[in-house]
């Protein structure tokens, strides 16, 4: 029994009949769907710790180049604002400088404001919400594919996009990650999604935690009683 | 063949973090940063303010690192500063920025729409429920539920028995439960 489950027997003893502890109970597992939201600011948040004196050459480098991406990402997201548009009209000038800020030689910083920038660009371009998936999928840092499945989030995706995702959490090496795709597509009630739900449920080397993510995803595609 | 050298606990990095190396606290926030964030993200379903705090909190591990006690886990200690500095932020920042959000939001017409909101609509009334608990209960329920704390530890870090620890998860949850079923109950 792990602490998680010890926590909830003990308190289930203080309930005062059956009825209170299923409810009790019930309400203890719902609250597994409570997101604690993507970590943001990992890598570049540890370079603040650093002491004065003791600050080695590596870390100013670091520092450095962090604030110059700074300024390159603000100068690029000058460029990349996206106007107010009807459907349909030309996207030129933003795609190419949206492309160019996600390609891999990019800092970390640059693609995450870029990721930014195509979540605003995907709600009317097909090509941005490629590109989400793109960046949800295989860029090596998990802030930045959680930052492209937050921007997915906020569209609605059609069917072969739901498929490509729900085929690419097996790959996906980020527990985290892999929990934000769960919830991203149990939304969606494809029963294509379901093999690929079933799968990591039954994997005994996915964390245990992306596995019960995967067990609610399925547990919400179960049909309604209509008694 | 070479044993691998073993990873530092917790309280071997905290010493050293105390004795000057400093460097040594990067290794605690990658170890611990997610469930502080995690926790400060429920507590006030807020990301922002959140993100903000986890980055104080580990600010704070640094400036009051004498005061930690070696003997004692690091955990409990770790969870009482984000309490502290989760009260501290609430007292700066306007709350709920979440529900703006949410009240700004453009509602979407299609049919998938109203079907992809089930799963979303009760974590929403969850999320709700818990924002209306007192801060007392609401942080046991959330150090109980997602971090993996005995209900001594959380009692360390509450400042309060274990006994009262399970107390305060039960009313926690039965508040909720009856949260749930008031905002339920059609109006007349």
């Amino acid at each position: 029994m792990n602490q998680n489950d010890r926590n909830l027997s003990e308190v289930l003893e203080l309930a005062k009949s059956p009825e209170e502890r299923e409810l009790l109970s019930v309400l203890w597992r719902d609250l597994e769907g409570l997101a604690d939201g993507a970590p943001p600011k990992t890598a570049l948040a540890s370079s603040k710790f650093a002491a004065g004196p003791r600050t080695s050459r590596r870390r100013l480098l670091q520092a450095a180049a962090l604030f110059a991406a700074g300024i390159l990402t603000g100068a690029l997201l000058t460029r990349l604002a996206v106007p107010n548009r009807g459907a349909g009209e030309a996207s030129a000038p933003e795609r190419p400088a949206l492309e160019a800020a996600l390609a891999p030689h990019r800092s970390a910083a640059q693609r995450l404001a870029a990721v930014h920038a195509t979540g605003e660009a995907a709600r009317t371009e097909p090509w941005a919400r490629e590109e989400l998936i793109r960046r949800a999928l295989r860029d090596p840092v998990p802030a930045i594919q959680l930052a492209a499945l937050d921007a997915l989030a906020q569209i609605e995706l059609p069917q072969d996009a739901l498929e490509r995702l729900g085929a690419g959490i097996p790959a996906t090496t980020s527990p985290i990650v892999q929990i934000r795709l769960l919830d991203l597509l149990a939304a969606y009630r494809s029963p294509s999604l379901t093999a690929a739900f079933e799968q990591l449920e039954q994997d005994d080397r996915a964390d245990p935690t992306v596995r019960r993510h995967a067990a609610r995803a399925l547990a919400l595609r179960q049909p309604r009683s209509t008694t | 063949m070479t044993a691998n050298p073993p990873t530092p606990s917790d309280a071997a990095l905290m010493a050293a973090v105390r004795s000057g190396d400093t460097e040594r606290l990067e290794e605690l926030f990658r170890r611990h940063h997610r469930q502080v964030y995690g926790f400060l993200r429920r507590a006030s379903r807020n990301e922002a303010l959140a993100d903000d705090l986890t980055q104080e909190v580990f600010l704070r591990v640094l400036r009051y690192r004498s005061s930690f006690d070696g003997r004692r886990p690091f955990l409990p200690w770790l969870f009482r500063i984000a309490r502290n500095v989760l009260a501290d932020g609430f007292q700066k920042q306007a709350p709920a920025a979440l529900e703006a959000r949410q009240a700004n939001a453009i509602p979407d017409p299609r049919p998938s729409a109203h079907r992809r909101l089930e799963g979303r609509e009760r974590l929403a009334r969850l999320e709700w429920a818990l924002g209306h608990l007192s801060a007392e209960q609401r942080d046991a329920l959330l150090l109980a539920r997602f971090h993996d704390l005995s209900y001594s530890d959380i009692g360390e870090v509450l400042d309060c028995s274990e006994g009262a620890v399970k107390g305060r998860v039960f009313r926690a949850l039965r508040s909720i439960s009856e949260l749930l079923q008031t905002e339920a109950e059609p109006t007349l």
